[in-house]
């Protein structure tokens, strides 16, 4: 009982690891050397919200660090800066997850837009404050509306796909504690 | 209630708080490092993406082959349409390459009377883009020529008509080419008939608006672009497009270089021109040679090299 509950933790870690490591890929690959005018839901953020709010056991902080740091250092983001906000925001989700899962999920939905609008906004308050170039305003506003639109989405097929629910009420951990 | 706050505050127990703390202090840490000493960071990146991206391309040349089997396929369909088009647009190129060669022999003659020497002859590095910036915020491709072949810094990149970029940040087998779209992309141009210059601002958009016009009046659409040299930047005289009156009413540009599909990119092997800094240089030497002892002539091979070492710098 004990080996498998953690076996499911790890094989959870793994397949968050190799899902954002896809997602990676396919956003880098040469397809599209044109501008556009909007910008397509951040995935890789998604995922990590979700599973931050439904098993926070899935996502440690470091993994979601690392995760972080690459995708800045890939897509050539600023390091470090949208990192430390995920990583802030999936902390405060981490800590409210056991008052997120007994909530129907629109509220749980509006929990997630609220903290993704706060790090959009704060990522980028602190660019204009340190004076980094910024891409145009409503690239930013795009991507940040259809990521809140495509969450729904997200948590239904990591529910369907990856069996990444919330757990329901009195289910217990391999030391018997409730999750 | 009360075991389950217990128990939460058990969960997030203060170490792993002050961890967590830590951690985020150490990337804010990075991000400020970035801001003031960027070239070092952005070094590491180049590093890092070096490492990741080619250990990628095993599985990026078949998908993307794939995609633009898809979107050729989907331009087969179109294929008796483009032919007219094309041989419209052939006649046309014949009249307009009867005029050129005119034009050529005519130039060549003028020059030869004159005796002109133009810039020095470029040479180039051809690369296969190797992925996309990934983001929609950022404007650049990743070249699989790097540090080996010789790339640098800075250099002018081009597909075979027009500029497209030019290479920021160089890795051992890879490099980026930071897009004319992309917003933090400033170039300095010349607009041809009226000889203005102006700056080409990247802003996100396919058609990048031209600032800091001395004359806007002089300017029409349809006035060719091309790279002014200014600033030892660039090699003057790269084509990059065509003045276009944008829907906001300003001067925008339309690139020459097909920004819809960048798969081969030549980067320019871009020569340092002899450039004059200081004001009394043309004048006279700013610090006159030392008067040397005539060599002995067993030495004069070394003491050559040796008086030539100050004109170079």
């Amino acid at each position: 009982m004990a080996e498998g509950s953690r076996r499911r933790i790890w094989l959870g870690r793994g397949l968050y690891a190799l899902l954002c490591a896809a997602i990676l890929f396919l956003q880098l690959l040469p397809m599209e050397t044109m501008p556009r005018r909007w910008g397509s839901p951040d995935f890789v953020l998604l995922i990590t919200l979700a599973w931050a709010a439904r098993r926070p056991d899935h996502v440690p902080a470091v993994l979601i660090a690392a995760v972080f740091l690459l995708s800045d250092m890939l897509l050539h983001r600023p390091p470090g800066l949208w990192t430390a906000l995920v990583l802030i925001l999936t902390e405060v989700l981490r800590a409210r997850a056991r008052s997120l899962r007994v909530v129907p999920f629109p509220l749980e939905w509006a929990g997630v837009t609220a903290g993704i609008v706060t790090i959009t906004l704060a990522y980028r308050l602190v660019l204009s404050l340190t004076g980094v170039p910024q891409a145009p305003f409503g690239l930013t506003v795009t991507q940040m509306m259809l990521t809140i639109m495509a969450y729904p989405l997200v948590a239904l097929l990591s529910h369907l796909l990856f069996g990444v629910s919330r757990p329901a009420q009195g289910e217990v951990d391999s030391f018997g504690n409730r999750l | 209630m009360a075991r389950d706050r217990a128990r939460s505050e058990d969960y997030v127990s203060p170490v792993r708080r002050l961890l967590i703390g830590v951690l985020v202090l150490l990337l804010l840490g990075l991000f400020l490092l970035w801001r003031i000493d960027s070239p070092r960071v952005e070094r590491v990146r180049a590093e890092i993406i070096d490492r990741v991206v080619p250990s990628f391309e095993w599985a990026m040349a078949p998908v993307t082959g794939v995609a633009n089997l898809v979107s050729d396929f989907q331009s087969y369909q179109r294929l008796a349409e483009q032919n007219r088009d094309l041989r419209r647009e052939l006649q046309d190129m014949k009249a307009w390459r009867e005029a050129a060669l005119q034009l050529e022999q005519e130039n060549a003659v003028l020059r030869d009377l004159n005796n002109v020497r133009l810039d020095p002859e470029l040479t180039w590095v051809t690369g296969v883009v190797l992925a996309d910036s990934g983001s929609p915020f950022r404007q650049s491709v990743l070249l699989n020529v790097g540090a080996h072949d010789g790339i640098l810094d800075g250099w002018p990149v081009m597909d075979g008509i027009g500029l497209a970029g030019r290479i920021s940040g160089v890795g051992q087998d890879s490099s980026r080419v930071l897009l004319l779209t992309d917003t933090s992309s400033r170039i300095p141009v010349t607009i041809q008939p009226s000889g203005q210059r102006a700056v080409l601002a990247g802003d996100n958009t396919i058609t990048p608006p031209l600032d800091f016009i001395e004359d806007p009046d002089s300017t029409r659409p349809g006035d060719r672009v091309v790279t002014s040299g200014d600033g030892g930047l660039f090699p003057a005289d790269i084509l990059v497009g065509q003045v276009v009156r944008g829907t906001d009413r300003r001067l925008r540009l339309r690139l020459a270089a097909d920004f819809e599909r960048l798969e081969f990119l030549r980067v320019l092997r871009s020569q340092k021109a002899e450039r004059i800094d200081a004001n009394g240089a043309l004048i006279a030497p700013v610090d006159p040679p030392e008067p040397q002892a005539q060599p002995a002539p067993a030495e004069i091979a070394g003491d050559r090299t040796g008086a030539e070492a100050p004109g170079d710098g």
